[in-house]
C-alpha cells in the first residue's frame, strides 16, 4: 500500500523540464523506501537477526549449560546426518505434512463448494466452521487426547455402547493409530483456513463462466475441472505453501497428544528439535535440525511457487 | 475479484498485526532482560544496596507466596541487601535459564534439578566460598555429596524426595493378599493375584521420557547394578540387563501391567493409581498431597521398594539444588541469604508447603517426628541412591535410556541388545 502513495506522489505531475523529472524519479524511487524502513527495520531486528543467530549456533559447538565454545564447521550438521533417528523424523514429517495439508486442501475444496451454495443456515454452518480454527491449537490437541483417552475416553464409551468394541482401545499408545489419529486433528484444524480461502475465491468466479460453459453443454464435474480449479488457481497456490509451512512447523498437536513417544516413532522435526535443544540441551545439534528444515521449507516454497508461476 | 483482494487485504493486515505483536513482545522482553542484567552488573552497588538476583523454580502454588515473604522478612533483618525474585515454573525453567546463561546474565542464585552442565562451563561458585561452617554441617552427607563434582561442592541440596510402593489396601483385600512385596518374585506373584481376583491390572509401570530413568533406576539398582562404575557407564551390565529383563516379562510375558507402559507418565498413572485402577505403583513421597486432594477415599498403603532376592534395599533420591553463579558481585550477601533461608523453622516451614522432604537433619529429625508416614520416607534417606548428575552427559543418556527401555518393552528389541546399544551411545565422545 505504501507503494501505492509514492507511485501516486510522482505520477500525476505534467511532464515538465528534466531536471525537475529526475528529482521526481528520484523521490518517487526513494520515498517507498522511507515509507517501508520501519517494517524493514522490523524484519531486519525480529527475522534476520535471529536467522543469522540461528545459523551461528548450527556452525559453533555448544556446551551442555548453552555457552558457544567456537565455530566447528558443519560439525553439528553431520551429527545430525548420521542419526538414524533424524531420517525416521524425516519420514514423519513427511507423512504428516503431506496427509494433512493434502487431505485437508481436497475437503476443504468440498466444504467450500457446500458453503457456496445458497441453503437455509448458511450463514451458522460458515461460522460453525470457524470454530476449531478459532480455539487455541493447544487446547483442541488437549481435548482430542482426553476423547482418544485409554480409561476415560469418550470415543472408548461410544464405540463400547454401540458394541463395534468390547475392550478399550488404547488409541495413543502405538504410532499405527497415534499418528493417524493426531494427522486427523491437524485436519480438523487446517480446514477451517482453507475452506474460507477457497470459499473467497469460489465467490470471485463470475457466474457466466458457468453458464456459458453449460451452454457449450459441460455437466458438473467438467464445470469443476475446466472452471472450478483453474480459477482457483491463486488460492490454492497459498494455501498450499502457507498450511505447508504451517503444518511443517506444528508443534502444540503432537506434543501435546504423544511427546513423539515411543521411541520417536511419532516425532516430527519440530518435536525432535525441541527436545534435542531443551530436554537433551544438545544446542548445536538442534540449530542444525533448523537449518536443515529452514532450507527444506525455503525449497519447498521457490520451487512450488516457480512452478505455479511458470504456469500462468 | 474485488473479494479476492479483500481476502488479501485482511490477510495483509493479519499479519502485519502478528509482526507488531511479536516486535512489541521483543522490545518488553528485551527491556526486561536489561533490567535483570544491570543488576547482575552491580549496578545496585551504587545505591550503597547491595543486590542478589534469586531465579526460584515454582514447585506449587505456595512457592511464590511463600519466597515472597520469606524476602521481605529477609530484607527487614538486612537493610543493605535487596533480593529479586523471580519465581519460574518448571515447565519453561530450562528454556529461561538456557537464555540467560547464553547471554550471559545469570542470577546470583539458581534453583535448578542440574548443575553439574553450568560446573563444566566453570560457571559457578565452589559453595564453600559462601557456606557458612555451620549451615554445612546441616546438611545430610549423602545429600551434600550429590552435589560434589571433582572433589568441589556447587550444588546445594534444597529439596529431596523419595519412593515407595504404594498399594491399594482394597484391592488387596479382595484378592485375599496380606502383605505388600519385599521381592521381586513376590511382585509378580501379588501382581498376578490381583489381576486373577479382581481384573485390575496388578502394577502400575510408566515408561515416558516424563520420568522413565526413575522406574529403569528400581530395577539396576533393585538388582546391584547402576548407571556408572566410577567414571564409566555400565548400562549392559549382566545386573542391569537382568532387571530390564525382569520389567519387560512383568509386561510382555506375566502381562500383570497396565496395558501400554510407554503411553503413560508418572503423574498420569498416579491418576489412575487414585481411581483404583491399578493395584501397586513406585512414586514419590509426595503422593499422599496429591491424593488427599484428589482421591480422598482411597485406601492404600506404602511400603519399601521390592528387591530381587538376597539384594540390598535402596531408595531413590532425587534432588533439587540451589547454586550460586560467579557472575555474582555479592558473596556475602548471598552467604547470609542462603543461611537466613535454611534457618531450621524457615525451611521447615517450606519443605511442609510443598510436600517434600527436607535435606538438612534438624528440620527431617523435626519432621519426622510430626507424621509417621514423613517418619517411615524420611527413615530411608540414608539409604538413597541419587542419578549421576554430577556427569553432564546425564540428560543426554537419561533420554537415550527410556528410548532402549521403550524398544525392550514393546519387544522391538531384546533387553539385552536395546543396552548393550545404550552403551555404545553412552561411550562415543
Amino acid at each position: 500500500m505504501n507503494m501505492h502513495n509514492g507511485a501516486a506522489a510522482a505520477e500525476p505531475k505534467p511532464a515538465g523540464g528534466r531536471r525537475t523529472r529526475r528529482r521526481l524519479r528520484l523521490a518517487g524511487g526513494l520515498a517507498p523506501y522511507l515509507w517501508l524502513a520501519p517494517s524493514l527495520l522490523l524484519i531486519i531486528l525480529v527475522t534476520i537477526f535471529p536467522i543469522f543467530e540461528l545459523f551461528s549456533t548450527a556452525l559453533s559447538k555448544v556446551s551442555l549449560s548453552g555457552v558457544k565454545k567456537g565455530y566447528v564447521g558443519l560439525q553439528n550438521f553431520s551429527n545430525v546426518l548420521r542419526d538414524p533417528v533424524f531420517w525416521g523424523v524425516l519420514k514423519n514429517t513427511l507423512i504428516w505434512t503431506v496427509g494433512v495439508v493434502g487431505i485437508s486442501t481436497v475437503l476443504s475444496l468440498g466444504i467450500a463448494q457446500l458453503l457456496n451454495q445458497e441453503f437455509p443456515g448458511r450463514r451458522l454452518v460458515r461460522s460453525a466452521l470457524i470454530v476449531p480454527w478459532a480455539v487455541s491449537l493447544i487446547i483442541t490437541s488437549v481435548i482430542w487426547r482426553w476423547i482418544l483417552d485409554y480409561h476415560y475416553g469418550a470415543l472408548n464409551l461410544i464405540l463400547q455402547k454401540l458394541h463395534l468394541i468390547d475392550q478399550n482401545i488404547y488409541w495413543l499408545a502405538s504410532p499405527a493409530t497415534s499418528f493417524p489419529a493426531m494427522i486427523g486433528v491437524g485436519i480438523f484444524v487446517t480446514i477451517p483456513f482453507t475452506s474460507f480461502l477457497f470459499l473467497a475465491g469460489l465467490q470471485a468466479i463470475p457466474g457466466e463462466l458457468y453458464e456459458s460453459a453449460g451452454v457449450d453443454g459441460a455437466n458438473g464435474w467438467s464445470k469443476f475441472v475446466h472452471v472450478t480449479l483453474p480459477m482457483l488457481r491463486q488460492p490454492l497456490m497459498i494455501s498450499t505453501v502457507l498450511n505447508t509451512i504451517y503444518v511443517f512447523n506444528s508443534f502444540p498437536i503432537i506434543w501435546s497428544m504423544t511427546k513423539g513417544e515411543p521411541v520417536n516413532q511419532t516425532d516430527t522435526i519440530i518435536t525432535y528439535l525441541y527436545k534435542l535443544a531443551f530436554v537433551a540441551h544438545k544446542m548445536g545439534d538442534a540449530a542444525a535440525v533448523s537449518v536443515i528444515s529452514f532450507l527444506l521449507l525455503l525449497l519447498f516454497s521457490v520451487a512450488y511457487i516457480g512452478l505455479v508461476m511458470r504456469r500462468e | 475479484m474485488k473479494n479476492w483482494r479483500t481476502v488479501h487485504r485482511v490477510m495483509t493486515t493479519a499479519v502485519l498485526t502478528a509482526m507488531m505483536s511479536t516486535a512489541l513482545l521483543a522490545c518488553s522482553k528485551s527491556g526486561g532482560e536489561d533490567q535483570a542484567g544491570a543488576s547482575g552488573s552491580g549496578a545496585g552497588d551504587s545505591g550503597g544496596k547491595k543486590e542478589i538476583t534469586f531465579v526460584a523454580a515454582q514447585y506449587s502454588n505456595q512457592t511464590e507466596p511463600f519466597l515472597k515473604k520469606m524476602v521481605a522478612e529477609f530484607e527487614q533483618a538486612n537493610p543493605d541487601i535487596k533480593v529479586k525474585l523471580q519465581v519460574v515454573g518448571w515447565d519453561v525453567l530450562e528454556q529461561s535459564v538456557n537464555t540467560m546463561v547464553s547471554t550471559k546474565q545469570t542470577p546470583d542464585i539458581l534453583n535448578m534439578n542440574t548443575y553439574a552442565a553450568f560446573a563444566d562451563d566453570d560457571l559457578l561458585v565452589p559453595l564453600d566460598e559462601v557456606l557458612t561452617p555451620e549451615l554445612k554441617g546441616k546438611f545430610y552427607e549423602s545429600f551434600f555429596k550429590a552435589g560434589e563434582m571433582n572433589g568441589k561442592a556447587y550444588g546445594l541440596p534444597l529439596l529431596a524426595s523419595v519412593r515407595g510402593l504404594y498399594y491399594n489396601k482394597e484391592l488387596f483385600e479382595k484378592a485375599g493378599i496380606k502383605e505388600p512385596p519385599k521381592t521381586w518374585e513376590e511382585l509378580r506373584q501379588t501382581a498376578k493375584t490381583i489381576k486373577e481376583k479382581t481384573g485390575v491390572d496388578g502394577f502400575g509401570l510408566p515408561m515416558t521420557a516424563f520420568e522413565g530413568q526413575a522406574d529403569f533406576s528400581y530395577y539396576i539398582w533393585g538388582n546391584g547394578g547402576d548407571w556408572k562404575k566410577g567414571d564409566k557407564w555400565v548400562l549392559n551390565s549382566p545386573e542391569n540387563v537382568e532387571g530390564l529383563q525382569f520389567m519387560t516379562d512383568l509386561v510382555r510375558k506375566d502381562k500383570v501391567t497396565n496395558p501400554e507402559p510407554t503411553a503413560i507418565n508418572r503423574d498420569e498413572l498416579q491418576k489412575v493409581f487414585g481411581a483404583g485402577k491399578v493395584g501397586m505403583m513406585i512414586t514419590a513421597n509426595f503422593l499422599p498431597t496429591i491424593l488427599k486432594a484428589d482421591a480422598p477415599n482411597l485406601k492404600y498403603g506404602v511400603a519399601p521398594i521390592p528387591v530381587n532376592e538376597g539384594k540390598q534395599p535402596f531408595n531413590l533420591g532425587v534432588q533439587d539444588f540451589l547454586m550460586v553463579f560467579k557472575s555474582t558481585k555479592n558473596k556475602d550477601a548471598v552467604g547470609k541469604f542462603l543461611s537466613f533461608l535454611y534457618e531450621d523453622k524457615r525451611y521447615e516451614e517450606f519443605m511442609k508447603n510443598e510436600g517434600m522432604l527436607p535435606a538438612t537433619k534438624p528440620v527431617g529429625e523435626s519432621m519426622a517426628k510430626q507424621d509417621e508416614l514423613t517418619g517411615q520416607f524420611i527413615s530411608q534417606l540414608p539409604i538413597a541412591k541419587f542419578y549421576p548428575l554430577t556427569d553432564p552427559r546425564f540428560t543426554e543418556i537419561r533420554l537415550e535410556t527410556v528410548k532402549a527401555v521403550q524398544q525392550a518393552l514393546l519387544g522391538q528389541k531384546s533387553p539385552k541388545d536395546a543396552l548393550d546399544a545404550l552403551q555404545k551411545v553412552a561411550e562415543q565422545k
